[in-house]
């Protein structure tokens, strides 16, 4: 069938589920509510580690010390880019390192880094923003990620 | 039927702001134009379930409007849901600070923010005491 009353094939219609581009915050880890894996102290080093974020411009990043054992946490955002081939620690585009911490106890802290489409970015737990990091407590302190674009 | 240009367009090249979200002008997200998120009311402390506050349509721009004109020293505090966390916490702008906004008792003083919100599904605004009938608060988002 052919013409102007052509049906399209579906893969002309856009999908939430489509490679990125969303503007609602797609989560990283998977279907909404699912949190990343516990963060650890590892540099990454092979392209599998940490999450895809489909090329999206923004990084959202939510993050919960339900106990806080001394300091904090402190999350360091590590990226790969294919074209590089290799990982490094993430810049925004003012030169700012993407880092973040959670210093009171069972208080939410949010996080919106643009990240220009870097293919994947890595959560390590470090010692970041004056703040010698606490260990995670599983099944108490949470991550959650999410990328969205404009 | 007229051509040329003084054609009268099909309603379809309208634009529609019924549509979700992506609107250049901002859309007021209580309601019809004009509709107040708060018009007076107690302090409402934080937000807890995906039914609180405001849908976005995953909007970019978060503008808000507050003309306080009797009582001293509030603050509205914005928050941010996300369907894909299930979970509400404080809206930061991009260098990590808490998007506020807040009025220290002037009477008839109106302030006004534009912020960021990338997309987030839903806002709420967190008032830290009463406000009397006279103090509307209104919001809307667009999206470039």
């Amino acid at each position: 069938m052919a013409g102007f009353n052509n049906i399209p094939p579906a893969s002309e219609f856009r999908r939430a589920s489509s490679w990125g581009r969303t503007r609602g915050p797609k989560n990283l880890g998977g279907t909404p509510g699912t949190q990343l894996a516990a963060p650890t102290t590892a540099t990454p080093s092979t392209v599998a580690d940490g999450y895809a974020t489909e090329n999206q411009r923004f990084l959202h990043v939510y993050l919960m010390d339900k106990v806080k054992a001394s300091a904090g946490i402190g999350i360091k955002v590590w990226g790969y880019n294919h074209a590089f081939g290799a990982w490094s620690p993430l810049t925004d585009i003012s030169g700012n390192a993407l880092e973040m911490k959670a210093t009171t106890a069972d208080s939410s802290v949010l996080r919106v880094f643009e990240i220009s489409g870097t293919d994947r970015v890595y959560f390590q737990l470090a010692d970041v923003l004056s703040i010698t990091t606490d260990a995670w407590s599983a099944g108490n302190d949470e991550i959650f990620a999410a990328c969205s674009t404009f | 039927m007229a051509t040329g240009f003084n054609n009268t367009p099909s309603a379809s090249e309208f634009r529609n702001h019924s549509s979700w979200g992506r609107t250049r002008q901002p859309k007021n997200i209580a309601g019809a134009n004009g509709a107040r998120i708060v018009h007076g009311g107690a302090a409402n402390g934080a937000p807890t379930t995906v039914t609180d506050g405001f849908s976005t349509e995953n909007q970019r721009y978060l503008h808000w409007r507050w003309r306080h004109d009797a009582l001293p020293g509030r603050t509205i505090t914005v928050w941010a849901w996300y369907h894909a966390f299930q979970r509400w916490a404080p809206l930061v702008d991009a260098s990590g600070t808490a998007v506020t906004l807040t009025i220290g008792g002037e009477v008839g003083k109106v302030e006004s923010r534009i912020d960021e919100i990338w997309g987030v599904d839903r806002v709420y605004f967190e008032i830290n005491a009463s406000i009397p009938d006279s103090d509307p608060l209104h919001a809307a988002c667009s999206t470039f």
